[in-house]
């Protein structure tokens, strides 16, 4: 499939105008008027990996409720064949939420415009092009975050789904791995993190649901991580290790 | 995966600026470099280490050497166990994209009882340690690449225009404080600009009038200021390029501004008409 994206020059363009866009982010639309008068301003490129996107089943999502899980299954399983360095691209990001996924991002930010007007900048800004470094691409964009979520769960090799419902389902298990790079992209340990995680979860386990109990232990294994170097170690021998954690800190609050 | 470098392990540990070890050191030089086509980044490495008890539980095979590599920006990461003290291994070019950074690193591979050193520093006294699996015995500086596909994207694409109402239209300034070189223009002389930049003709003129005098300033800032601007990626992306011009102009800056520029006056050339 051939991605047809913003040259960098309209994205800061569109950037530039954000305020006086602002009502076409409210209920226009920008992919019409983006391809007839920024024509030039477009470049393709090709990702054989990628047959079709269908951007309606994020489109058609009830904001009934946050489910980010739910979310990140049904964006990232269509594009998980995208390199990491292209989805580093905040071309690509830009270009997406701009053309194709306006009422997703509308449905998921249904307070923007209820702000001033200052503040509904800053809000479209850090939802609909990529602000901040890493930060912009893994927790602010409203597309990026959806496929680095769901690269970061199968980097772990475990089961997808349970993976995606375990790290992405209760935010402190997202702060305490996807929102911590530093310790989080050693595969090892994520592997490891993310199987206590789906373990517990099974098991209904009340100890990860009080972050008086939960967010000590967390204290613990990084503190460990500054002295065993996790890379060398196996995921299973970190895992033992976590479970230590838990069982003594479940220990001291009994 | 980072570490405090300055941190207390609670036994000594042999690694750059610390006196744990004294008359010994890890010395590692590692080199990451991506092909034409960003494919393929190999990593060449030599590594010294000069403190005898941990080169011989190396080679009992009780401690492991290992080269740990890590993308930030890609969520990507490597451990190679090297074989010899030198060589090279290869990483699939787009696993990474920006910082990479590379650290070579001595860890336990089984636990070590009453572990001490004739290096370890006198303050230790007849100290002894116990030394846990996965631990640390030695490491260098972490080492750091930047790999991207900026590299074989034009110059120009590293430079952003902004707005300042404190510069009269018809002068710009250029800020070199951020990751990309900012151009900053009255909010008048903005849209005139966006709209030059629609034309080749008009691009010949912005490359000659802007870019040139920016990317002389800039080579010259490299080679006199590394210190103060070698962490920024306009920095790492313009190295990388320059290491690829002829020997013979490395050291002109004004040869080297219209390299990198792929020679503006040619593309003025193009809108006089002129035919090679």
């Amino acid at each position: 499939m051939k991605f047809k994206l913003f040259k960098n020059s309209l994205v800061q363009k569109l950037l530039e105008k954000v305020p006086e866009n602002l009502e076409r982010y409210k209920s226009g639309d920008f992919s019409n008027w983006l391809e007839t008068e920024y024509e030039d301003e477009f470049f393709e490129v090709d990702v054989p990996n990628i047959k079709n996107i269908d951007f309606e089943i994020l489109n058609n999502r009830k904001g009934d409720r946050v489910q980010d899980d739910v979310d990140v299954i049904l964006f990232f399983k269509q594009l998980e064949g995208i390199t990491p360095n292209l989805a580093r691209d905040p071309r690509l990001w830009t270009t997406f939420c701009h053309m194709y996924a306006l009422p997703y991002i509308r449905m998921r930010n249904p307070t923007v415009f209820e702000q001033d007007e200052d503040e509904a900048v800053n809000v479209i800004k850090s939802r609909l092009f990529i602000t901040g470094g890493g930060r912009g691409f893994e927790r602010t964009n409203s597309l990026a975050r959806l496929w680095w979520y769901g690269y970061i769960a199968k980097r772990t090799d475990l089961d997808f789904d349970k993976a995606i419902h375990a790290l992405v389902e209760n935010t402190d298990h997202r702060a305490s791995t996807i929102e911590r790079p530093t310790l989080a992209i050693c595969s090892s340990y994520m592997k490891a993190m993310t199987e206590v995680f789906i373990e517990h979860k099974e098991k209904d386990d009340k100890f990860f649901n009080s972050r008086e109990s939960y967010r000590p232990m967390m204290m613990s294994v990084f503190e460990m991580a500054g002295r065993s170097f996790y890379p060398a170690l196996k995921p299973l021998e970190i895992k033992a290790k976590i479970d230590d954690q838990i069982s003594l800190h479940r220990e001291s609050k009994s | 995966m980072r570490f405090d470098l300055n941190d207390s392990f609670g036994y000594p540990v042999l690694r750059p600026d610390n006196d744990d070890y004294v008359g010994c050191a890890i010395q590692s030089s590692i080199n990451a470099v991506a092909d034409a086509d960003l494919s393929m980044v190999t990593v060449s490495y030599q590594i010294s280490i000069s403190a005898p008890e941990i080169n011989k539980l190396i080679s009992e095979n009780k401690v492991e050497l290992l080269i740990y590599g890590e993308c930030r920006d890609t969520w990507f990461d490597i451990v190679h166990y090297p074989q010899t003290k030198d060589g090279t291994f290869s990483i699939t070019g787009n696993k990474i994209d920006g910082e990479f950074v590379l650290t070579c690193i001595v860890v336990a591979k089984e636990k070590i009882k009453s572990y001490r050193s004739i290096k370890f520093n006198p303050e230790y006294g007849d100290a002894k340690f116990d030394i846990e699996r996965g631990e640390i015995l030695a490491f260098d500086n972490p080492q750091s690449f930047y790999i991207t596909r900026d590299t074989f994207r034009n110059i120009t694409s590293l430079f952003d225009y902004s707005a300042n109402v404190n510069i009269s239209v018809g002068e710009w300034d250029v800020s070199l404080d951020n990751d990309r070189i900012k151009v900053e223009v009255n909010p008048i002389q903005l849209p005139i600009l966006r709209t030059a930049e629609g034309t080749n003709k008009n691009k010949a003129v912005l490359l000659s009038g802007i870019f040139l005098p920016i990317v002389i300033q800039i080579i010259n800032e490299m080679n006199n200021n590394s210190e103060e601007y070698g962490d920024l990626k306009w920095f790492k992306v313009i190295e990388q390029k320059r290491v690829s011009l002829q020997h013979s102009i490395a050291k002109n800056p004004v040869r080297v501004a219209q390299a990198l520029l792929k020679q503006p006056l040619l593309k003025l050339n193009t809108t006089m008409g002129w035919v090679e």
